[in-house]
């Protein structure tokens, strides 16, 4: 499934999150998606089948920063 | 451990190395374990600073562990109110890319470890913004941005050297287009300098078409104006002399590193002389030795 920058997503938390960049990594595919409606509320996620699940290493955090800051960029 | 508290730990490290350096002067014996106590305490800060960087990260981007979520629905159809939320949105996220991306390279140019960025982003509160077009989506994402330059790049600018600021030109790259795209709609002159990028942007597309071997130049060009315009632009939002600041380029951390390279360089020397020392020694000894012997 392809989410471009913009695409809105509800999830089951009753929120709906917008696609800030979708990146491929090491053959996974992370997102990092923004709350809409609350700004501070927003995470890198790697996709798994229907499921989304937040990234909880540091080290992989900092590199996807970097990584969402160069896809952003290139648009 | 706060900026204040950091401040304070580099004052009472600094006024260590200052007793330190007397006493490697008057050739004090305690001066080595002086040194071995200053040595522990950097030490100690440089773990504080990388445990606080792993709590900021968490605060920032996540802060229940793992987590997990199933997809409802998928819409890129989406009306005109939403559309303008999911602008803004994409900006402030993008701004958060860009700025933690460029402060990154700040201070990797500074010498300076990267947790000081979440130490700073730790002390930054995100806000809560609410859907809202026009004006008022310009104004809130605005602010949003100068909150952030002002937590984040405020308490940064006082590590930034004439020097290492020119550097960061030649590593800004695809950085200097959104920063500096974020930078003027956040500064005092926003007008002035929205004008000024909508131009070098139309040069820089006239140039992609017309004479694609100058691109790389004028990208560099535009990413050194987008710099300027930062700067500029913090200089707006924070409200002080950042030129100022520029000039007066002694800092705590610099005056710490270089206090402590001529601390050891002078520490070596005692070393070195007393192993001198102790050589010549052996070798009389050894010399008397053999003379008695032959």
């Amino acid at each position: 499934m392809l989410f471009e920058i913009g695409t809105v997503l509800e999830l089951d938390d009753q929120k709906n999150y917008t696609v800030i960049s979708h990146i491929n990594y090491n053959s996974k595919q992370y997102l990092y998606l923004i709350d809409i409606s609350d700004n501070s509320n927003m995470m890198f996620c790697e996709l798994q089948n229907d499921e989304l699940v937040t990234v909880t290493d540091l080290k992989l955090l900092e590199q996807l920063v970097l990584l969402a800051n160069k896809d952003v960029n290139s648009l | 451990m706060g900026n204040k508290e950091i401040e304070e730990y580099l004052n009472k490290i600094n006024k260590q190395v200052d007793i330190t350096n007397e006493l490697l002067e008057k050739n004090d014996k305690t001066a080595n374990d002086r040194m071995a106590n200053f040595n522990q305490q950097l030490s100690h800060i440089n773990d504080t600073l990388t445990w606080q960087r792993d709590a900021a990260l968490r605060t920032m981007i996540y802060d229940a562990g793992e987590r997990r979520f199933k997809i409802q629905k998928v819409r890129s159809d989406i009306d005109a109110n939403a559309r303008n939320a999911v602008t803004k949105t994409i900006i402030c996220g993008a701004g958060v890319l860009a700025f933690t991306t460029f402060a990154s390279i700040a201070v990797q140019k500074m010498g300076l470890d990267n947790s000081i960025i979440a130490e700073l982003q730790q002390n930054h509160e995100l806000m809560a913004n609410q859907p809202m077009s026009g004006d008022g989506m310009i104004n809130t994402i605005v602010e949003y941005l100068q909150n952030y330059v002002t937590t984040v790049f405020g308490p940064l600018n006082k590590y930034l050297t004439l020097e290492n600021a020119q550097d960061f030109v030649n590593e800004l790259g695809p950085v200097g287009s959104i920063a500096g795209l974020i930078a003027l709609i956040s500064g005092k002159s926003a007008g002035k300098n929205f004008n000024e990028w909508a131009k070098k942007n139309r040069e820089l597309e006239v140039m992609r078409e017309t004479m694609p071997q100058d691109v790389a130049a004028g990208k560099k060009a535009f990413a050194e104006f987008s710099f300027k315009v930062m700067l500029e632009s913090m200089h707006n939002s924070i409200g002080k002399g950042l030129e100022d600041i520029i000039k007066n380029c002694a800092t705590s951390f610099k005056e710490l590193k270089e206090s402590f390279k001529t601390k050891n360089n002078k520490n070596k020397l005692n070393m070195m002389a007393s192993k001198m020392k102790e050589l010549n020694q052996t070798e009389i000894a050894e010399e008397n030795t053999n003379g008695r012997s032959r």
